[in-house]
Order: C-alpha cells, then sequence, then structure tokens
C-alpha cells in the first residue's frame, strides 16, 4: 500500500518526466514523431481523465454539502439540477421534441441552454466586475506613496490612452494622450512583463527539476 | 470642507452603481461616435491576413466564452468575414469547454450573412470541410496544439458534427499546423502563451492574439519580439479590426465592438473621476481615519 502511495507517483513522475525531456532531444525525426504522438496521445487522454475527476469531485462536494445541511445548501441542489439537465441535453441518445435532430447543434436544447441560460448568467457575473472595480476606485485607490501615486497616474494614462477619448487629449509635439499609453504598454509593460516571464519560467525549470527526482512531492497531498 | 470631504468619502455604493449603469446605458441608446485611429499592433495583424491568397488555410483558436463576449466575438465575426471575402479557408477549433457554442453561432452568423444591399447570402454555398471546418472542443490544450502539429486529422477524426476529417478536402491542402498560414488566438485565457512555444514557433507560423483588454499586457512582450504578429486587444483592438475589414459597409452598421466604445469611454472617464475626487477629498480629509466602506 504505501508503494502505491509514495515509491509508484514518484516512480512515474520520474519515468514520465525523462521521457518528455527526452523527446526534444531525440535528433531523428521519425523516432521523435513517435514518441511525441505517444505522449501527447497520454497527454489528451489524462487531461479528459482530469475533467472527469473535476465533474466527479464538484458532485461529490455538492452531494456532501447537501446531506450535512451545510450554510448555502440549498445552492447545490440548483447546481446539480442544472448539471444534470446540461447532460442530459448534451448526451441524450433521442432529440428533444422541438428542437434540432443532432443535441449539439444550432437549434438544439443544449444549445438553447447555452443562449438562453449560460450566455447571459456568465455576461452579468462579468458585467458586474465594471461596478465593483468603479467602488473599488472610487474607496481604495488612494496616492498614499510615491509608488502607489506612480501606478495611479500610469493606470489613468492607461485607460483613457486606451479609448477613443484618449486621442482628443492633445499634448506637445503633435501627440495625444493615446501615444503615451502605446509607450507605457510598449516599453515598460513590455519589460516588465518579459523580467516577470523569465522569473515564471525559471521557477517552473526548478519545480520541474524538483518533480522529477522526487524532492518535490506536494502533489502527492503531503508536505515536503 | 471636512463634512464635504467626509460625505464624499462615504458615498452610498449605490450612487456610484447608478452613475455607472448611466455611463453604459446613455452611449448604447444614443451613441457619440467618437472617433478612433487604428494601432499598429491590430494593423500589423490585419495585414497578415490580408497579404494571404485565396485557398490559403489558417487557423483559428477561438478560446473564449459567453463572459468575454463582448470584447472577443466581434473580433471573431470581422475576422470570419475578412477570410470568406478573401477566400481564406479557416480552420476553427477551441481549447476552452465553453467555448463551442459562441464559436458555432459565430460561425453559422457569418455563414447565413445576407447582404443588406443586394440582399444576398455571399457565403451560403461554402461548404464545411472544403471552404471551412469547425473542430469543436478536445480537451488538453498544449497537447492539442503539438497534435496538429503532426496532423489535423489524427487529432481531430471528426469535426463539431461528427463528420470524418480524413477526407475533408481542406485537410488534404493543409494536413498539418505548418501547412497553414497562422493561427489567430481569440482568447479569454492564457492559452496564446501555449501557442507560440507549443503551436507556432515549432510549426516556423506567424501567430496573432486577440484578448480581452485585462490579459492584453502580458502579450506585449509576445508582439516587441515579434513571435506575434498581431495584438489585437480587447473591445478596442477588436474596433479596430471592425474598422480595417470595413464591418460598416458589409453590414450596413456598425459592428458591435465600435458601439460598444462610446460606452466603454464614458465608464472610464467616470471611473478616472471617482479616483481624481476620491483622492482629492482624502487629501483634505487625511487627518481624519478613513471610514471604509464595501466595494
Amino acid at each position: 500500500m504505501m508503494f502505491l502511495r509514495k515509491q509508484l507517483p514518484i516512480i512515474l513522475a520520474f519515468l514520465t518526466g525523462i521521457l518528455l525531456w527526452l523527446q526534444a532531444y531525440v535528433p531523428a525525426k521519425p523516432a521523435s514523431d513517435a514518441l511525441t504522438s505517444f505522449t501527447q496521445s497520454w497527454a489528451v487522454i489524462l487531461s479528459a481523465a482530469a475533467l472527469l475527476l473535476g465533474i466527479l469531485s464538484a458532485v461529490q462536494h455538492h452531494m456532501t454539502k447537501i446531506k450535512l445541511h451545510r450554510k448555502g445548501h440549498a445552492y447545490s441542489y440548483i447546481t446539480l439540477a442544472a448539471f444534470a439537465l446540461t447532460f442530459i441535453a448534451g448526451f441524450f441518445w433521442r432529440p428533444f421534441p422541438g428542437f434540432a435532430e443532432k443535441n449539439i447543434a444550432e437549434g438544439s436544447f443544449f444549445m438553447w441552454i447555452f443562449d438562453n441560460i449560460f450566455t447571459p448568467l456568465a455576461a452579468t457575473m462579468f458585467s458586474l466586475l465594471a461596478f465593483f472595480i468603479a467602488s473599488a476606485a472610487f474607496r481604495a485607490f488612494r496616492a498614499r506613496s510615491f509608488e502607489a501615486t506612480a501606478l495611479l497616474i500610469a493606470g489613468c494614462i492607461v485607460m483613457l490612452g486606451r479609448v477613443p477619448i484618449g486621442e482628443l487629449i492633445p499634448l506637445p509635439g503633435g501627440h495625444d494622450l493615446s501615444d503615451v499609453a502605446s509607450w507605457i504598454m510598449n516599453v515598460p509593460n513590455s519589460a516588465a512583463q518579459r523580467a516577470i516571464m523569465f522569473g515564471v519560467i525559471l521557477s517552473q525549470v526548478a519545480i520541474s527539476i524538483r518533480i522529477i527526482f522526487g524532492i518535490e512531492r506536494t502533489y502527492m497531498g503531503g508536505s515536503d | 470642507m471636512h463634512k464635504l470631504a467626509k460625505i464624499i468619502l462615504n458615498l452610498d455604493r449605490r450612487i456610484i452603481y447608478s452613475i455607472v449603469m448611466l455611463c453604459v446605458a446613455v452611449p448604447l441608446i444614443r451613441p457619440f461616435g467618437l472617433p478612433f485611429r487604428v494601432t499598429p499592433e491590430v494593423q500589423d495583424g490585419f495585414e497578415l491576413i490580408e497579404s494571404l491568397h485565396k485557398g490559403d488555410v489558417i487557423v483559428i483558436s477561438a478560446d473564449y466564452g459567453p463572459s468575454a463576449e463582448a470584447e472577443t466575438h466581434p473580433m471573431y465575426v470581422a475576422l470570419l468575414h475578412q477570410c470568406f471575402r478573401k477566400g481564406v479557408r479557416p480552420v476553427i477549433l477551441t481549447l476552452i469547454p465553453d467555448g463551442p457554442g459562441l464559436a458555432s453561432r459565430g460561425l453559422a452568423d457569418v455563414l447565413n450573412f445576407s447582404d443588406p444591399q443586394t440582399q444576398q447570402q455571399p457565403y451560403k454555398d461554402f461548404v464545411a470541410g472544403q471552404d471551412y471546418v469547425f473542430l469543436g472542443y478536445k480537451t488538453g490544450s498544449q497537447a492539442i496544439m503539438i497534435g496538429i502539429g503532426q496532423g489535423f486529422t489524427g487529432t481531430f477524426p471528426t469535426d463539431y458534427n461528427g463528420t470524418e476529417t480524413a477526407s475533408m478536402q481542406i485537410f488534404r491542402d493543409a494536413p498539418k499546423l505548418s501547412d497553414t498560414k497562422c493561427v489567430f488566438d481569440i482568447a479569454s485565457v492564457g492559452l496564446p502563451e501555449y501557442w507560440i512555444p507549443y503551436g507556432t514557433e515549432r510549426a516556423g507560423i506567424p501567430f496573432i492574439v486577440s484578448c480581452t483588454a485585462v490579459s492584453a499586457p502580458q502579450y506585449y512582450p509576445y508582439y516587441t519580439a515579434g513571435q506575434a504578429t498581431g495584438l489585437i486587444g480587447g473591445m478596442k483592438g477588436a474596433a479596430e479590426y471592425e474598422k480595417l475589414v470595413d464591418m460598416a459597409a458589409i453590414t450596413g452598421n456598425d459592428g458591435p465592438a465600435t458601439k460598444g466604445l462610446d460606452a466603454q469611454s464614458a465608464v472610464h472617464v467616470f471611473i478616472i473621476l471617482a479616483i481624481v475626487i476620491a483622492n482629492f477629498f482624502y487629501v483634505i480629509d487625511r487627518r481624519r481615519p478613513l471610514s471604509g466602506g464595501v466595494a
């Protein structure tokens, strides 16, 4: 049992890591393509399995919530009912009366759910951000320090410069505010983003090496 | 003055919400029609597609869902119009689960588009698998990018409607990613960062990214380094693309992104005014402890 829980995942992580690493360095094209094809198939299978695991985990979470009558468990009924309905709409082998013959085609019941329930709900959730951002900007965006003031000024320039009104605000030299916003995005922003990117990628390399050699084991659910 | 500062700094959030609502609603009902220029990053993307020839194949990765529809979907529709008008053949796929709905609807809308002047449907004779193909969604984003680098039909044995891809003309002409002319990723998620190393750099083809305004800054390094030929950020970028494609002439109306720009301008101006006013009164009132509210 200990072998299955501890040693086997480390062996699998080591072999998979080495295999994927080798894949990039195999000079013979047929062998490299075969290896790529093999690992790609596995990646798709594992990704699909992870999706299934995610669904099962979400269902289990809401079932437990309902069973234990936790706070807000009424919403879990709605989540599970919506999940079941969408699942049936997409997978049911017969067309729903009054809808298109194929269950995921335009005019199907599945697409009706997508167009009339999912789309408005998702758009509403995202739209609410504008209200929260406006309120938060009013209450929290303060020029308390030099850094906060610099951020505030840059933010205001980019916000105005990235909409048409920015082009109506003239600056000396025949420029306008949108030119300043473009410069901020192309020069300081690019430089900072690139630095962050290099940092993240170097960290990923370090973590990958730690996982391959079994030093990093937190993915198994335990600590180092 | 301190009293006024106290009132302003503790302004009921419902007043702010109401002003935001007005800033969105009024310009949508009565547009101001603010003029705007096309930025170089959008122009570059547009010109790459314009430089293609009839029959060329491109990949459109429609990686956005309904939450980002306002910013990204107009771009997708304008791009399809541009492709179909030029005879460029798109291979459309999506790498996020909520992507197929909008991608298939947008494709159907453009295919069924009726010219308001001639009342004809210019794309109604287009054949799936020959003039375009919609592959739908498949899980495993990076693996899919690597997979189509080896062959479309092996990774997607069937299209969205269940038709076998092996017999499709479009994949006989462009069997793998390197046989296409570019990848155009319209994304509300971080997939463009994967398309470059796993897709376009391996295949040696150009890459264009279209994304939400909030994620645009992270793609500027790729644009400045030349790894992304074009960068179309947010609703403004989509409106610029609509202008270049001349959606007003095609459909008889401004595109949805162009229509939304006035509302976006109004909200941005309000937010900046709110920040300036709040900071002004904050300076006046800074000796007092700030009374917090709920965002």
